[in-house]
């Protein structure tokens, strides 16, 4: 990146550029950091702050520190070898802090040099919980910033006597800023944010890489023709703007304030791109301001994605819960249905002689008992037609049914701040069953715990999903939270219909989960005598139909 | 029919047992009810002559399949209806297979419970008889030599002792001193009464 006079190399310029690029380093809104061989090499005060670490202590450590769990790690590895051809990283996944608290997180990386292994690379990573605190942190960055600078400037001046007193001091101390210089270059030119300086009177001095490959310019000038008539929109505003007037609306016009949008841009091949835009007011002569664009589009889709699937769930959910309630009915009316019918048998038995003398009363017990066979008829149709309507059993790999149905639950879960653990055994066989149905059950256990957890006001709520192998042929699968629990007295009850504890529960999920698992054979039950939480237990066999 | 032949109703709905204790008293049969599977199994234990069972398909604790394979083990004979109120159909097919006598879905037809005890009844004595004999066979062989068995497995197919000892590559004359042996220590007089004690047992073989 230059500068808009081309200056010839001397300090001045080099302090300049250094203060550019220190100052994006430095104040930026969301974490970079350097890293090579998967370790940590330079890293601002933003991902250090966002991660709960002490300043200067990062560098150095392994990235897996930072990464949830291993398969992270792992998986993100695999990406950083597909680098010589992409070049390219957005994702959305969860960072662990240093207190071990989660972050939802978009992380964006690229290698400074593609085709070496041993190449520097950037990531930017933004804490995406902490949005709405953006506009706070900009004008608190800002003020540090001021601060910063002139701070410097004053350190400046003194160099600068220094530097006239000891030449070999003075030398030595250049060659360190063009050093800094460099680094700030090669950050500037690799970050995938995209960045913008304007100059004093607000035109369109430079752009970074990341910004041309945004907006598909391939230098400067065609990027400044496009943005006079490239149409945006901003989101929450609705006008329609130009990308000029949007870069100078995000512009202050004065150091203290920060201006940022979010704004969504139609690409030349008509998908659309969502962008959030900052800008701060650069105090150095000659410039105007650096305003920087964070790509937003891949969150977007992500959230369009978790929309779709929340509606696959609830369909789901409604197909399971239809069949599941006529099951449930059909079991219920079945067994008085059938005491009404052997007593109606046995006064026809016991009365028999008694009743040919009274046509009347055995009129009445023979359309009793018409009625009864109708009844019971109707019964059996319920649950010829439920059995009919039920979708065919499947091989099961329940550890991929755990993980799809935590990733159809995200949205809940994050939403209550719940830290997920699983403990998947290794080498589970497959079960035959009903896939829909099983999941039914797993999403009402955690739906259950959730709810638990949040009326009672649990500080860090806590789910552990477990799947094992369980004796004879079995799979054993907990849901445990760490939220008040189930008395011993309700322990029965719970499973019974119409019994809930929740304002505007139904009180039927409990007893259909149980349906659920009985009807594959296994056994759902609370685990007794826990000091705290509730641990669901259901034991599944491996074949279908095998006794619990 | 003099021997008493006793039925038992498992279900953990009272409702139900009660129901069907009183049809089956209508029709002057009693019946013992219980509502989960340990008492009953432990009244089984100590009734030593013929019995059938109903067992509810899904009760809390042992299900009606567990009670089932216990009882394989033990009491053989015991005919098995079983009952649910589930349209479960892969239970159905795996209680048919472990030997089940019946199985009703409720709410069933009356008559067809009772034409169905019925013939569990029957087919409790013959199973039962014949589980006895089984029983006394299998005791009885544990008195005998290895040679000892092979000579009467040979006599209850009815070979004479001079086929016995050409099968066995053994003089007539040794089989005929096995043969005494043998009536000796099953405590029967001849062949002929051997043959009839024993054959139902050989027969399942």
């Amino acid at each position: 990146m230059g500068l808009p006079v081309s200056p010839p190399p001397t300090d001045p310029s080099a302090q300049t550029d250094r203060l550019i690029y220190e100052q994006v380093f430095d104040n930026a809104l969301v974490g970079i950091c350097f890293m090579q061989h998967r370790r940590f090499l330079r890293v601002n005060a933003r991902m250090e702050e966002m991660l709960g670490y002490q300043p200067g202590e990062m560098p150095g450590q392994s990235v897996r520190v930072v990464y949830a769990r291993q398969e992270d790690f792992d998986e993100v590895g695999r990406v950083m070898e597909s680098f010589p051809t992409t070049n390219r990283y957005v994702h959305e996944r969860p960072l662990v802090a240093k207190d071990g608290s989660l972050l939802w997180c978009l992380i964006a990386g690229r290698m400074i040099e593609p085709h070496d292994p041993d190449s520097t690379s950037v990531w930017v990573v933004q804490d995406m919980s902490a949005k709405k605190q953006a506009e706070d942190q900009l004008a608190r960055a800002n003020q540090r910033l001021e601060q910063i600078v002139e701070s410097r400037t004053l350190n400046l001046q003194k160099t600068n006597a220094a530097l006239k007193l000891e030449v070999e001091r003075r030398r030595e101390s250049e060659r360190a800023m063009i050093e800094s210089r460099e680094k700030y270059r090669v950050l500037i030119r690799n970050i995938p944010l995209g960045i913008v300086i304007t100059d004093a009177a607000g035109e369109i001095v430079e752009i970074n890489p990341a910004m041309q490959g945004f907006f598909a310019s391939s230098d400067l000038a065609t990027f400044t023709a496009m943005a006079r008539e490239a149409e945006c929109t901003v989101v929450g505003e609705d006008a329609v703007t130009t990308l000029r007037e949007l870069i100078a609306a995000c512009s202050p016009s004065v150091t203290r304030r920060v201006e940022h949008r979010t704004a969504k841009w139609e690409a030349a091949d008509g998908s659309p791109r969502w962008f959030d835009v900052a800008g701060v007011r650069v105090p150095v002569r000659d410039l105007g301001c650096a305003i920087v664009f964070l790509d937003r589009t891949e969150q977007r889709r992500a959230r369009a994605r978790e929309h779709t699937q929340q509606q696959q769930l609830a369909h789901a959910s409604r197909l399971s819960l239809m069949g599941q309630f006529a099951s449930a009915l059909a079991h219920e009316l079945g067994q008085p249905l059938n005491a009404c019918l052997s007593y109606a048998a046995g006064i026809e038995h016991r009365l028999g002689p008694e009743l040919r003398k009274r046509p009347d009363a055995q009129e009445a017990l023979s359309r009793i008992q018409l009625h009864l066979h109708q009844a019971g008829d109707v019964v059996k149709n319920v649950r010829a037609f439920v059995a009919k309507h039920r979708p065919e059993d499947e091989e099961i790999d329940l550890a991929a049914l755990v993980h799809g149905t935590l990733d159809l639950l995200q949205l809940q879960l994050r939403e209550a701040a719940v830290t997920v653990r699983l403990r998947i055994g290794e080498d589970l066989p497959r079960l035959r069953g009903t896939r829909v149905e099983l999941q039914q059950v797993l999403v009402n256990l955690v739906v259950n715990a959730i709810e638990a957890m949040r009326g009672a006001g649990v500080a860090r709520p806590q789910i552990e999903v477990s799947v094992a192998r369980a004796a004879r042929s079995r799979i054993r699968m907990s849901v445990i939270d760490n939220g008040p629990g189930v008395p011993e007295a309700l322990s029965e009850s719970v499973f019974q219909p119409y019994t809930t504890t929740k304002p505007g529960g139904l009180g039927m999920g409990l007893m259909m989960c149980r349906t659920i698992i009985e009807s594959h054979g296994g056994s759902l039950q609370i685990e007794p005598r826990r000091k705290r939480g509730a641990a669901f237990r259901c034991v599944l066999p491996v074949e279908k139909g095998d006794p619990p | 029919m003099t021997q008493e032949i006793r039925i038992y109703l498992v279900d953990d709905e009272p409702d139900v047992t009660r129901g069907l204790s009183w049809l089956l008293e209508s029709v002057d049969l009693k019946a013992e009810a219980h509502h989960r599977a340990d008492p009953f199994l432990s009244s089984l234990a100590g009734h030593a002559g013929p019995a059938c069972a109903v067992l509810d398909l899904r009760m809390p604790g042992l299900s009606g399949i567990e009670v089932m394979e216990r009882l394989v083990a033990r009491r053989p004979d015991v005919p098995i209806i079983f009952l649910s109120a589930h349209g479960d159909v892969p239970s159905a097919v795996r209680a048919m297979k472990l030997g089940a006598f019946d199985f009703l879905q409720k709410p069933f037809n009356p008559q067809q419970f009772l034409e169905c005890i019925n013939r569990a009844r029957l087919s409790a004595v013959d199973r039962h008889a014949e589980w006895l004999k089984r029983r006394d066979y299998d005791e009885s062989l544990s008195r005998l030599s290895v040679r000892e068995r092979e000579v009467l497995e040979l006599m209850l197919e009815g070979g004479s002792s001079k086929e016995i000892g050409r099968r066995l590559d053994i003089s007539p004359k040794t089989v005929d001193v096995h043969r005494a042996n043998i009536l000796r220590k099953l405590e029967v007089g001849n062949a002929r009464e051997l043959t009839s004690r024993f054959r139902i047992a050989l027969k399942k073989d």
